[in-house]
């Protein structure tokens, strides 16, 4: 394969993403939300523990919402991302706020997806009612 | 006593309860296998092909029992005096899955649920009795694990700092 030169340490442009995806995981004692293309490649993230957060902090509304804003406001200045799916996994407690979160921010939230995967071994736990 | 063990499959729930059960001399119910025999569904996942428990139904079967191990993935459904939550590293569920004969998708999906520790969540939330137990299974023997469990009896509960989103 013909090797391409690379000039020096110049910075690699980042492209354009308009339409991004949103993966927020919640779980009892953390938030992580990822942005990344449709095609599933990360173009940023943050979670509770990004966010300076430690231990049983990490878990708080409060870290939930500024991870949600770190990673969607990243997504929004270096992609020029306008666009969003949420797809949400897990019962955690930083679910509601994180969406708001990046609905605050500005971004556009096309649909928002419960993708949830739920333990089974011939039995399950039956899905959770949601307000 | 009424001792519940819930995790994700895979995370040594059957084989810390039958050690447990000697030790303590409780006998054992193993909430898959009772579930299906009393009916405690209320409908059936065919994608999953997995009975839908109903815990309101699993509830009333318990609540004339006293003594007992209830050990599966809704065990933390149940009223009980220590509630153990087993967790395990996604790449040990992974492989401890991979023996049994589920397909790759009933095994990436127990694995996606223990990273976002969707039983340790619910148990989390559930929890309203004496003694709450929380333990990594990763590195421990089957034996070992029973020991921290009694000794987290004896100490009023354990909870050990757990979160596979980012290590
Ligand atoms: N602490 C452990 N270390 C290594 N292997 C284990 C441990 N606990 C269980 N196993 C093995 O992992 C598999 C799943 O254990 P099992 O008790 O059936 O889990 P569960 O009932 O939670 O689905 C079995 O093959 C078992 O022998
Ligand atoms: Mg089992």
């Amino acid at each position: 394969m013909a090797r391409r030169k690379r000039g020096g340490a110049k910075k690699k442009a980042k492209r354009t993403v308009g339409y991004a995806i949103a993966h927020i995981q919640t779980t009892f004692n953390n938030t992580i939300i990822t942005f990344t293309d449709k095609e599933g490649n990360t173009l940023t993230w943050a979670s509770g523990g990004t966010v300076g957060f430690k231990g049983t902090r990490k878990s708080t509304p409060y870290a939930a919402q500024l991870a949600a804003e770190k990673a969607a406001k990243k997504a929004m200045s270096e992609y020029g991302v306008k666009d969003v799916e949420i797809w949400i996994k897990g019962n955690g407690g930083g679910r509601e706020t994180a969406i708001k979160a990046i609905a605050a921010t500005g971004l556009n939230i096309k649909v928002i997806k419960d993708v949830t995967p739920i333990p089974h071994d011939g039995c399950r736990p039956p899905k959770r009612r949601r307000v | 006593m009424r001792l519940c063990i819930t995790g994700t499959p895979g995370t040594g729930k059957t084989t810390v309860a039958k050690i447990l059960s000697e030790k303590l001399r409780l006998p054992i119910y193993n909430l898959s296998d009772i579930v299906k025999e009393k009916k405690l569904y209320k409908s059936f996942d065919e994608g999953r092909d997995a009975f839908i428990v109903d815990i309101e139904k699993l509830r009333e079967f318990f609540k004339d029992k006293h003594r007992f191990i209830a050990e599966g993935l809704v065990a933390h459904y149940i009223p009980c005096d220590v509630l153990v939550v087993l967790r395990a590293k996604p790449d040990v569920i992974r492989e401890r899955l991979k023996e049994r004969n589920y397909t790759t998708e009933k095994v990436e999906e127990n694995v996606e649920a223990e990273r976002i520790a969707y039983c340790a969540t619910e148990a989390f939330e559930n929890f309203s009795g004496k003694v709450f137990i929380h333990i990594d299974t990763s590195n421990r023997t089957p034996e070992k694990i029973v020991n921290v469990i009694i000794e987290g009896v004896k100490r009023g509960g354990i909870v050990e700092e757990i979160d596979w989103l980012e290590g």
